[in-house]
């Protein structure tokens, strides 16, 4: 029986009800937790979904933890089929049933009405400790599943509206914060109560079908325009690669493939050849997989449309074998999927979206490098002075974001996935812990160079306070050893991230002498120790830990970038007169102002350090090509793909060259310009530079960079960025851009 | 017999973004309403105009109207629209050394504070606060360190605080703004830089952190510093010459100006402290509306100010105003104690459009007043949702708008026609459908602001007031469920109005890192802070001429779970407290938790910190005294105007009666479908419901059936 057909204004109506209630949803959960990292950081997330599970609004937090709600729905319609009852909640952290790791337990509930499921709803929070070996259960060192923390498989928690106290207790006693989880089940039970009533106060005032209605119209509106925007780009396919580093056991190194697909109005996600899954917790269940394409997705596609799972998952495909590291089989350990298998798999996509909307003028202003790509993050955990236990989750860790092709990376921006992540205040976690912030800073050396630089990333050093017995450290980082957060048309990567310690450092005989260090130099150590990746660490009375964060990937070639620009950089200090000079081709002159003559000779020499250094990976397609021609479209910074005398060609806008036919990667033929990571930031001394190497590919006809890559020293160079689809070029085929 | 004593006279200024309102009350009683256009480059211009205004239709000398005010109350936006429009002062931040730069990093959710979950998705374009109200350039860093106990680390540098005094000056600032950690524990460092500051650029306007919001936190507090310095000159500025040229038009009162907090405090108490009126806009109209919940005994108030492009949402429960405890301004997230109002852009400026996947949408764009809406004949031409209400019948061409606005109703339906055609819909329809989206937006704000708090809406009497709040009120009541809605008289006004209606209020607050169990000398602590925030709350009485005695004082103190974010503010009762009274409070605090977040929300286990203690002195003002009229002026025999075709969904078009709200008496009734135009509104009764006129001259508004 068909529902009746919904008018446009009850439509508009309900739309905005429902999704308004996704928000308050998430405010009400919040709210009752109370807990910091819940309420200041946002490291949480909610969803509505169908009767069916497929997501219908996702919060604007964590993206990933609420994205992949429908796996966890479907998991739960699936395991309880037929003892599914009004006013029942299901309880789970389990990756295999649709949790992204062990902290992030997930409430799942379902909304009756008649004796019928008619939606369902989520709320996932990241608990600060679940138990497990390690303090704050990221657990350095688990080979598989069961040397970390327990894993629950869905049960239900609420049964016709009565707490399981028996399954609560076996929660509780299995975590060093019992009385926060508590809160934060109650939080998310709370919330989940209070939209079951407004949701059936919706279908009291209009009816179950127009309800049910109103769920099939919102997909279908998110759906078209979803369609819309991806058929108005070239059909063709992007390719991207990303690496991680350290499994938590060994520091080996993990290669994420992706070939992205377009093809009409769908979207095809092929993760075929990425690594094996670890013997290590940074992998991801297929839960992390989906999460982190969708945390992608969400951001990137649907910027000004609801974030509808179940309408972006039938517009795209994902092809990936089991077994490999973002898409793990059970017993593998993953208590660090969401900041390792989850949030790379999300960074290939992005990678790979940037060059495919960079195809359409619409979708250009979406473009970006890559922002704080990995993680950087510790719990620190001990006693403070009068003997009572402490344990937290340092949320500081803030990478800059990516330059767009219009504006700057925003400095200190957090990650693109969680929007509303935030940091405390110092005055807070100093109250709270016995630590003593010797200073908290945006860094410069961190931000990736670029037409539109990548903004910076934070740095801050911390020393144990009133704590006589020390403070045992977890520290878990990705994007340690390469450059993760690369740069999009041309723009260059952000730095490595890491975490120092400095053993005896010289920070309290510097306050004694009225000085305050601002910098590991001015601190001073007895000794430098540089934590592997993921590691553990004890920091004495006196001791301190330093962390940076990888600055966001630069926007098109630094080269190009706007003298005053730089110089005003470097006024603020965001960027050194080293930097400006090595990667700007930008002379600063000892009284900090731009020297205009200076840089013109320094961009030149520039340039003509990448031809004289640079090879041709292939000789010039059709010699003497002429580029004029129809334009069909711009492709990123400086190229553009136009039918010309000789045919269908790709070719730099800035000097006309042709590169290549129109259906020919456009790396194949380019000046490829090879750099050592640390010319790029003296603080990528820390990452292996043995193994990974940055590569510039250039226009050959001006040595202007249109895409910079991160490889390992034995890739293949030649790999290809794009191929387009040939079946669409012909004479007089697509609108003229 | 009357005796011959010439009327005296309290006036109100609020200055919003398109006009001065201006509200005279006589001590005969009655009052009277005049507008002046806002002058925004000197708006001390537009206050004399509105005042001017006033004066001529009393027939009085203004001289004769201002010697003969006892109070004159003013509602700025100065320091609002200083901030908003990057006008303030060049501002220099002098702040720990390692954290200077804390209102750079703006705890990195800068990017979207203060915005609404749907400019949260566009992530891509998220920007921080830009430009910033100081600029990277204009920040020092201070040697010294205070910890979390409030023991120095390291001493303050005053030589090379100087320095970096100096290097500011010479640069060019124009006001300075210090903030060091911790300084609430121990303000010692910051008034040694105030201190010299002072001494070696005495025209310096210098704020310090210890003394504007002596409060935990450090990047808000340092935001709420330099906020009060970026404004510092432009509000003094302006307060100074407006009282002074009030002075020399004969006023003898004091002018009184209201605060975000809700009290009046005299301009001498502002100057150095002028953050106290940043954003207290909205404050008038939850102040009218806590007044007359307590004459009209609502105990919940969901007070709803409809303007031409934004809507807000203020509550009033338990003859409280709901405080707001993280205000926000322009991305920066600041620290003072706020009357709460939530906006979103709906009004009768919101654009109606079609979205790329088909959707018919309502906003948040708005035509504003230039061009405003197509009906206004100024050169708008996408259809909002006022050129809905004049299709639908509501807001009549015959009826000037504000008394100046002559509405083109075929330009509207015009403009409609095109839209409507584009959906296949029919151009009545549409327009009702336009009223119904705009109706669901503001019932979903107002929604989120209780359901969010979890109060109930359906328990709220909604107050409907600004110039378009009394056209949607009767709608909104319905669409929340709620039994009664209320409209005021002078709807239009009711801001200003509000104003007279609250007293002179001055707070002084300190945090503290007391926590329970308290240590051996926490109770006397605890009275030692409260005794200095006393003497610091009366001598801002004594300073203003205000009589000491007539004070009221309030104490209370904000308190929170360790490991936990919400604070609750606890009263205290008075006198030297005791170990025993303080166990009472952290009981209090327990049990109120447990009332506001749901029972077991405790989170007894983290202990719990006596974060922020507050004294409130208050000096009762007079109250006004509204009245409606017992009987008909000129004696007409009723207020109906006339009957005509109006459009309500889903009934579609039905015979309305016009009423002339000037001619309504006290205990009339009218039912709906009716308009009732009145002086600076339209009120839209659709049918079933029914309003009732009570001894204040507002309408009751209420369903039919309970009317019966």
């Amino acid at each position: 029986m068909s529902a009746p057909s919904m008018d446009v204004i009850t439509f508009e109506v309900l739309r905005h009800r429902l999704w308004e209630i996704n928000d308050e949803m998430a405010m009400i959960a919040a709210r009752v937790s109370g807990s910091p990292a819940v309420y200041e950081s946002s490291d949480f997330n909610t969803a509505i979904l169908t009767a069916s599970g497929e997501g219908l609004f996702t919060g604007v937090y964590v993206i990933r933890q609420a994205s992949a709600l429908d796996v966890l729905v479907q998991s739960v319609i699936e395991r309880f089929a037929g003892r599914i009852n009004d006013r029942d909640m299901f309880l789970t952290n389990d990756p295999w049933s649709g949790a992204l790791h062990a902290m992030d337990y997930a409430v799942v509930a379902p909304i009756f009405w008649e004796g019928e499921i008619v939606c369902w709803t989520g709320v996932v929070m990241h608990e600060i400790d679940v138990g497990g070996p390690k303090p704050g259960s990221w657990t350095v060192g688990a080979r598989d599943a069961f040397q970390e923390c327990m894993l629950m498989p869905p049960v239900k928690i609420v049964d016709g509206g009565v707490l399981n106290r028996d399954i609560e207790s076996i929660y509780l006693r299995n975590t060093r914060t019992p009385d926060m989880n508590a809160l934060n089940l109650r939080a998310k039970v709370a919330a989940q109560v209070t939209t079951r009533e407004r949701i059936r106060d919706i279908i009291r005032e209009y009816g179950r079908d127009t309800f049910i209605d109103l769920q099939h119209r919102i997909l279908d509106h998110v759906r078209t325009a979803l369609r819309k925007r991806i058929g108005q780009l070239p059909n063709g396919a992007w390719y991207a690669e990303a690496f991680l580093d350290h499994d938590g056991v060994e520091d080996k190194i993990y290669r994420f493939r992706l070939k992205l697909t377009k093809t009409g109005d769908r979207l095809i996600f092929d993760f075929t050849g990425t690594s094996p899954q670890a013997k290590g917790p940074i992998n991801c269940a297929y839960s992390g997989l989906i999460g982190g394409v969708v945390q992608t997705l969400f951001p990137l596609l649907c910027f000004d449309l609801p974030w509808a799972h179940g309408a972006v998952a039938d517009c795209i495909e994902i092809i990936s074998e089991p077994g490999t590291v973002n898409n793990a089989t059970f017993p593998a350990a993953t208590s660090m999927a969401t900041v390792n298998a989850a949030q790379i798999t999300g960074n290939v996509i992005w990678e790979a979206l940037a060059r495919m909307f960079s195809c359409a003028e619409e979708l250009r202003t979406e473009v970006t490098g890559l922002c704080y790509g990995g993680v950087n993050m510790a719990v620190l955990a001990g006693e403070r002075a009068d003997g009572r236990p402490f344990v937290n989750m340092f949320t500081d860790s803030v990478g800059g974001g990516g330059g767009r092709s219009f504006r700057d990376g925003v400095d200190t921006s957090g990650n693109l996935v969680a929007p509303s992540y935030g940091i405390p205040n110092v005055e807070r976690i100093e109250s709270l812990f016995p630590v003593l912030y010797v200073y908290r800073k945006e860094r410069n050396e961190t931000a990736g160079a670029g037409l539109w630089r990548g903004g910076v990333g934070i740095e801050y050093m911390i020393t144990p306070h009133e704590a006589p017995n020390g403070i045992e450290a977890v520290f878990f980082t990705s994007g340690a050893a390469h450059l993760e957060n690369k740069g999009a048309s041309g723009g260059f990567p952000g730095s490595v991230q890491r975490h120092l310690v400095l053993r005896q450092s010289g920070i309290a005989a510097r306050f004694a002498a009225g000085i305050i260090p601002v910098d590991p130099e001015e601190a001073g150590c007895a000794s430098l120790h540089v934590p592997a990746a993921k590691d553990t660490a004890h920091l004495a009375e006196g001791d301190a830990w330093l962390c940076f964060c990888d600055g966001g990937g630069g926007y098109g070639d630094p080269l190009d970038r706007a003298p005053d620009h730089v110089e005003r950089d470097v006024v603020v200090g965001l960027c050194t007169p080293e930097e400006a000079l090595r990667l700007y081709g930008v002379a600063i002159d000892a009284g900090g102002s731009l020297d205009v003559e200076g840089t013109d000779s320094a961009r030149a020499a520039a340039r003509a350090r990448r031809r004289n250094r640079g090879r041709r990976l292939g000789p010039d397609w059709k010699p003497g090509a002429s580029f004029a021609g129809r334009q069909l479209f711009r492709y990123g910074e400086i190229l553009a793909c136009r039918e010309t005398s000789d045919g269908f060609a790709l070719g730099c806008l800035r000097c006309g060259h042709v590169l290549c036919g129109a259906t020919e990667d456009p790396r194949q033929r380019s000046l490829l310009v090879e750099e050592e990571l640390s010319a790029l930031s003296p603080l990528n001394r820390f990452g292996r530079e043995d193994l990974f190497v940055v590569r510039a590919y250039c226009c050959p006809g001006c040595a202007t960079t249109f895409a910079v890559d991160v490889q390992m020293r034995d890739d293949d160079p030649a790999r290809p960025e794009m191929l387009l689809e040939p079946l669409q070029f012909t004479a007089g085929s697509m609108g003229t851009a | 017999m009357e005796r011959m004593e010439p009327d005296t006279f309290r006036i109100a200024i609020d200055i919003g973004g398109t006009f001065t309102d201006c509200v005279v009350l006589q001590s005969s009683g009655r009052r009277l309403t005049t507008k002046a256009l806002t002058t925004t480059n000197d708006p001390a211009r537009g206050v004399l105009d509105a005042i001017g205004i006033a004066a001529s239709t009393l027939q009085l000398p203004l001289e004769d109207l201002l010697g003969r005010t006892t109070t004159f109350v003013h509602g700025t936006t100065v320091g609002t629209n200083a901030l908003a429009e990057r006008r303030g002062a060049r501002t220099g931040l002098l702040m720990t050394k390692g954290h200077e730069q804390a209102i750079t990093i703006g705890r990195v959710r800068q990017k979207v504070t203060g915005l609404s979950e749907r400019e949260k998705t566009h992530v891509t374009h998220l920007n921080k606060a830009d430009p910033p109200i100081v600029q990277p350039g204009d920040i020092r860093p201070v040697v010294e360190r205070i910890d979390a106990l409030g023991r120095v680390l390291v001493p303050l540098d005053l030589g090379q605080a100087e320095f970096a005094l100096d290097d500011l000056v010479s640069s060019g600032i124009e006001a300075l703004a210090v903030c060091c950690l911790w300084s609430f524990l121990d303000p010692r460092h910051e008034e040694a830089i105030r201190d010299l500051a002072r001494r070696k650029y005495p025209d310096l306007f210098v704020s310090i952190s210890s003394e504007v919001a002596p409060r935990t936190g450090e990047y808000e507090r340092c935001v709420s510093t330099a906020f009060n310095s970026y404004i510092g000159p432009i509000v003094g500025d302006y307060l100074t010459r407006l009282e002074r040229g009030l002075a020399q038009r004969g006023m003898k009162c004091s002018l009184l100006v209201v605060q975000s907090n809700g009290g009046l405090g005299t301009v001498a108490s502002m100057l150095g402290r002028p953050l106290v009126i940043v954003d207290s806009g909205p404050a008038g109209g939850v102040l009218g509306a806590r007044w007359h919940a307590g004459l009209l005994q609502h105990a919940n108030v969901l007070c709803a100010d409809v303007g031409g492009t934004t809507f807000d949402v203020g509550l009033v429960f338990a003859d409280r105003v709901q405080m707001d405890p993280a205000p926000v301004i322009d991305r920066y997230a600041y620290l003072i104690p706020k009357i709460y109002v939530k906006s979103i852009g709906a009004g009768g400026g919101s654009i109606a459009w079609i979205d790329r996947a088909g959707s018919l949408r309502v906003g948040p764009q708005s035509a504003g007043s230039v061009p405003g809406p197509v009906a206004y004949g100024r050169g708008g031409t996408r259809p909002t949702v006022t050129d809905a209400l004049v299709v639908l019948g509501y807001l009549d061409p015959d009826f000037p708008l504000g008394g100046t606005v002559r509405l083109d109703k075929p330009a509207a339906e015009h403009a409609l026609a095109e839209l409507a055609g584009a959906l296949g819909m029919a151009v009545l329809d549409l327009a009702a459908g336009i009223l119904q989206i705009s109706n669901a937006q503001m019932a979903d704000l107002a929604r989120k602001v209780t359901v969010e708090r979890g109060l109930d809406p359906r328990t709220f009497v909604l107050y409907g007031y600004g110039g378009a709040g009394p056209v949607f009120s009767a709608f909104l009541m319905r669409e929340l469920g709620a039994t009664t809605a209320y409209v005021p008289a002078d709807s239009g006004v009711f801001s200003a109005f509000g104003m007279l209606t609250t007293d002179i209020v001055f707070q002084e607050e300190r945090s503290t890192n007391l926590r329970s169990p308290l240590p051996a000398d926490g109770a006397a602590r605890i009275n030692a802070l409260y005794a200095e925030l006393r003497e610091r709350v009366l001598k801002r009485f004594s300073l203003t001429l205000l009589d000491r005695q007539a004070v009221q004082l309030a104490r209370s103190v904000d308190m929170r779970f360790g490991m936990q974010v919400h604070e609750l503010e606890v009263d205290v009762p008075d006198g030297e407290l005791t170990p025993v009274d303080i166990e009472a409070l952290t009981r209090d605090f327990i049990a109120k938790y447990e009332a506001t977040y749901g029972e077991d929300s405790a989170y007894v286990a983290a202990g719990i910190e006596f974060v922020t203690f507050r004294v409130t002195g208050r000096f009762a003002m007079t109250r006004p005294e509204l009245t409606a009229p017992a009987s008909r002026e000129g004696g007409e025999a009723s207020s109906l105007i006339t009957s005509k075709l109006a459009f309500f969904a889903p009934a579609g078009l039905v015979k309305t009666a016009f009423h002339a709200g000037a001619m309504l008496v006290e205990g009339e009734r009218v039912d709906g479908p009716a308009i009732i135009q009145r002086a600076g509104d339209t009120v839209v009764l659709p049918p079933g419901t029914t309003a009732m006129v009570d001894g204040h001259g507002g309408l009751v508004v209420t369903a039919m059936e309970s009317a019966q």
